[in-house]
């Protein structure tokens, strides 16, 4: 069933209440103008003709107009239509002399008439009144007739009631357009899911609709309209510090002007209560900036969200110890045997169980990002050590080329560990897209007061869409890729999340067929910690005692525990 | 005592007047943040008409020697303490002091007060009837306004007296700037059915200064009329009633009147 603000009203046969006023004071101002000019002697009327006026009409037409307050009446607009009529054919029977400027009462009359019911009622009042007024004064011998004068006459008051019937309809065609527009607004804000809220200026909250109401008001709180924002919602970044709107909407400043929405927080007791906000300003014809702000509760999805890190945590966690547990016992198993079938077997073990543990490992350090339990120990080091280390191991494990040019001295400030994972992590990926005649290079420069570091391939590319999408959490370029290239769709996030809490930023370029370049800035010289980090992270999963491939890192953990060491490093 | 009625009309006028300014530059500086108000517009009228109307009729007693007979007398006697306290409490207002003084319950003094107005203007009707009765009646179209206005300032006295009713059983008291307000009109529609009574006697006749100045009158007091009674039926909207930040604490003691109006 409809809402009932969505029922347009019609305009009544009696018209609008505005409308209705109108011509309750026409008839009241020109009763006023004969009367006082009737009780002066200024106009050629008798005596008797002014006390019925002052005692009659004036208060009949004055009663008249008192009465539009109420409810609209057909009736009442056909007495007072009556009224005048009888009231000016009066003057004009009583002095005939007086047609032409009782004429120039009659036609704001009409206008008045047309402007309440149409041209309908204008003519309804006009029509007798001319016949009359040439009937009274072709029967009065001392006026002297002049035809043209009367045409001319009854032309203007027609033009007069056909061009205000004009303006009536252009006049509610818009008013209808507008009570459409507004019955459509008021839907969306009622039916709407989201929490919308208008604010002024000042920060007082103008509008809410009713999710607003579900959503935002405080158990203890019964409305949002008239209260301050700051005091009332009482949002807070995710930081935690306080929005205060006190020199300007701080959401909308939050948002920056942007379509994106942000994430901000409120607490309701002691519940946190997550909202993802929008704001969008308006200015009205005086300059003056409101805010229509939308808020969508999220507490539901965040909670979703975590359930999953947590679950991705826990089955890493647990399919890590077996795993370690294999990978021991193959390299065990391969000191006694040393047949051919036996070592190609052990060899297949440790290669798919080695690639399981990256998975796994993987997911964890995911887990760990997304939970904000990773922290990074930011240092000056040398770049160019650093990468010709990991990469050589890495260049040999992928089986890969590895084109390498570093340029010597590059100091970087950063995390040496988290440096690591990002460049195995695109080398890795660059590998896996790469056509396999196809080198992969990794090159360093400095702009600036940053360090750049390219990783280009030659593989399979992107287009802009997907160069778009590759950083987020599980995206993979199509389904089919988890087959074709295998992987988790996790590498890219977790490079993005490590360049960002180190201050740096990862860009992608990308052509579709001819390969793609991952450009990872990292801050050069030491610099203030991050303003706006991600997360708050801790390479946990990263040995602080020398660079060391994670999968290296379970195995010779459980070597340790059961008294073994391979002699790897 | 024709001089000092004179002089005491001459005062009230200017201070009217005075009053019609005040409230001018109010509204300029209002109206363009707030909208028109149908109430501070009419009320503006009323003052500026009623203070003309006070100005010639002192004009005319001070300076061209015109008499007044004991009704005028006892209409003017109750109008200007009306008027005066009316005056003062605007003058207050404006000066940043209290606007208005409660009056809590119905004291005796008061009831007094109003028997004593009740009974001064049942003794001017007798009073009037009886003239009527015995010197007879001149119509005379001029009158016309002077009628008119009688009727209107009753009307507003009923609308206003409806609104001081409702004020004192919410509030437990009444406003003695509502009820000076509101005692203003009736004792206005006094004087002018005196005017009508001593004019339509031959006491004196009528003359085009004040019929003028009367006629200008008429509408005025026609809008105020449909002001105070629309914003008691809720029919129109003022001020006080769209959506602002405003204090009502602090406005109930100055603007109680225009409250007290609805």
């Amino acid at each position: 069933m409809s809402p009932p603000h969505t029922v347009l009203k019609a305009t009544t046969a009696a018209g609008d209440l505005s409308s209705r006023r109108i011509t309750g004071l026409s008839r009241v101002l020109i009763a006023l103008v004969v009367t006082a000019a009737a009780s002066v002697e200024a106009l050629p009327l008798p005596q008797w003709f002014a006390w019925v006026a002052g005692l009659a009409w004036l208060p009949a037409a004055a009663v008249l107009w008192m009465a539009e307050e109420g409810p609209a009446s057909r009736r009442r607009t056909l007495t007072g239509m009556c009224l005048d009529l009888v009231a000016l054919l009066s003057v004009i029977a009583l002095a005939p002399q007086l047609a032409p400027p009782v004429m120039l009462l009659l036609i704001p009359l009409a206008a008045a008439y047309t402007y309440q019911g149409g041209a309908r009622d204008g003519l309804l009042l006009a029509t007798p009144a001319l016949l009359g007024r040439w009937l009274l004064v072709l029967a009065s011998p001392q006026v002297d007739v002049h035809p043209v004068d009367e045409i001319a006459n009854a032309l203007v008051t027609l033009c007069v009631i056909l061009l205000m019937q004009r303006a009536l309809h252009v006049r509610r065609q818009d008013a209808r357009r507008v009570r459409e527009v507004s019955a459509a607004s008021e839907t969306i804000m009622d039916r709407s899911t989201e929490s919308i809220l208008v604010t002024a200026p000042d920060g007082t909250i103008l509008q809410a609709n009713p999710a607003a109401g579900r959503v935002l008001i405080d158990p203890e709180e019964t409305v949002l309209v008239g209260a301050g924002c700051t005091d009332r919602l009482a949002l807070h970044e995710p930081g935690g510090r306080p929005l205060d709107c006190a020199t300007g909407c701080a959401l909308a400043q939050l948002c920056a002007g942007g379509d994106d929405a942000v994430e901000v927080f409120r607490w309701i007791g002691d519940a946190r209560q997550p909202l993802l906000a929008s704001s969008v300003p308006l200015r009205n014809e005086l300059g003056q900036i409101s805010h229509l702000h939308s808020f969508r509760d999220i507490t539901t999805l965040k909670q979703a969200d975590e359930a999953k890190t947590m679950f991705l945590a826990t089955a890493s966690h647990e399919l890590k110890t077996p795993l370690t547990v294999i990978r021991g016992f193959a390299q065990l198993l391969r000191q006694t045997i040393t047949d051919g079938h036996g070592t190609a077997a052990l060899d297949a073990i440790e290669s798919r169980s080695g690639e399981l543990a990256v998975i796994i490992d993987r997911l964890l350090l995911s887990s760990r990002i997304d939970a904000g339990k990773i922290d990074l120990h930011l240092e000056t080091f040398d770049l160019a050590e650093l990468l010709r280390i990991r990469l050589r191991d890495l260049g040999r494990s992928l089986g890969s080329t590895v084109d390498v040019q570093i340029e010597e001295g590059l100091q970087v400030h950063a995390s040496q560990d988290a440096l690591a994972t990002v460049i195995e992590h695109l080398v890795d990926n660059a590998a896996k897209y790469s056509h396999h005649e196809g080198a992969v290079a990794v090159t360093t420069r400095a702009e600036g007061s940053d360090v750049l570091i390219d990783v280009v391939d030659h593989g399979i590319g992107m287009t802009p869409t997907q160069a778009a999408q590759c950083f987020e959490k599980f995206w993979q370029a199509e389904i089919t890729d988890v087959r074709r290239f295998g992987g988790t769709g996790i590498g890219l996030y977790i490079v993005r999340s490590l360049t960002e809490a180190m201050g740096g930023q990862v860009m992608v370029r990308s052509v579709v067929g001819r390969g793609t370049t991952f450009t990872v800035r990292v801050p050069g010289a030491p610099v203030a910690p991050p303003q706006h980090p991600t997360e708050d992270l801790v390479v946990s999963t990263l040995r602080e005692d020398g660079p060391r491939t994670a999968e290296t890192n379970a195995v010779d953990e459980f070597m340790d525990q059961i008294g073994l060491r391979t002699g790897r490093s | 005592m024709d001089m000092t009625a004179g002089i005491l009309n001459l005062v009230l006028g200017v201070v009217y007047v005075g009053i019609g300014t005040l409230i001018a530059i109010d509204l300029d500086a209002d109206m363009r943040r707030r909208g028109w108000s149908h109430f501070g517009v009419s009320w503006l009228t009323i003052m500026f008409t009623c203070g003309a109307h006070h100005l010639v009729h002192g004009v005319h007693l001070s300076a061209e020697g015109r008499g007044i007979g004991p009704l005028d007398i006892l209409a003017v006697g109750l109008g200007i303490p009306a008027g005066g306290i009316f005056s003062w409490l605007r003058i207050q207002s404006r000066r940043g002091r209290t606007g208005d003084r409660t009056i809590t319950g119905t004291p005796p003094w008061l009831r007094r007060l109003a028997i004593g107005y009740g009974a001064a203007a049942a003794l001017t009707v007798v009073v009037g009837v009886t003239a009527v009765v015995t010197d007879g009646v001149r119509p005379d179209p001029r009158l016309l306004p002077n009628i008119a206005l009688v009727a209107l300032y009753i009307g507003v006295g009923a609308v206003l007296w409806r609104g001081q009713v409702r004020n004192r059983q919410r509030y437990g008291a009444w406003s003695l700037s509502g009820l000076s307000l509101m005692m203003i009109f009736p004792t206005c529609a006094l004087m002018h059915a005196v005017y009508v009574l001593y004019a339509a006697t031959g006491q004196f006749a009528p003359d085009y200064h004040g019929l003028w100045v009367d006629w200008i009158g008429v509408p005025s007091a026609l809008y105020f009329l449909w002001v105070v009674r629309g914003l008691e039926r809720g029919t129109l909207t003022d001020w006080n009633e769209r959506f602002e930040d405003i204090d009502i604490t602090a406005a109930l003691p100055n603007d109680r009147e225009e409250l007290i109006a609805r």
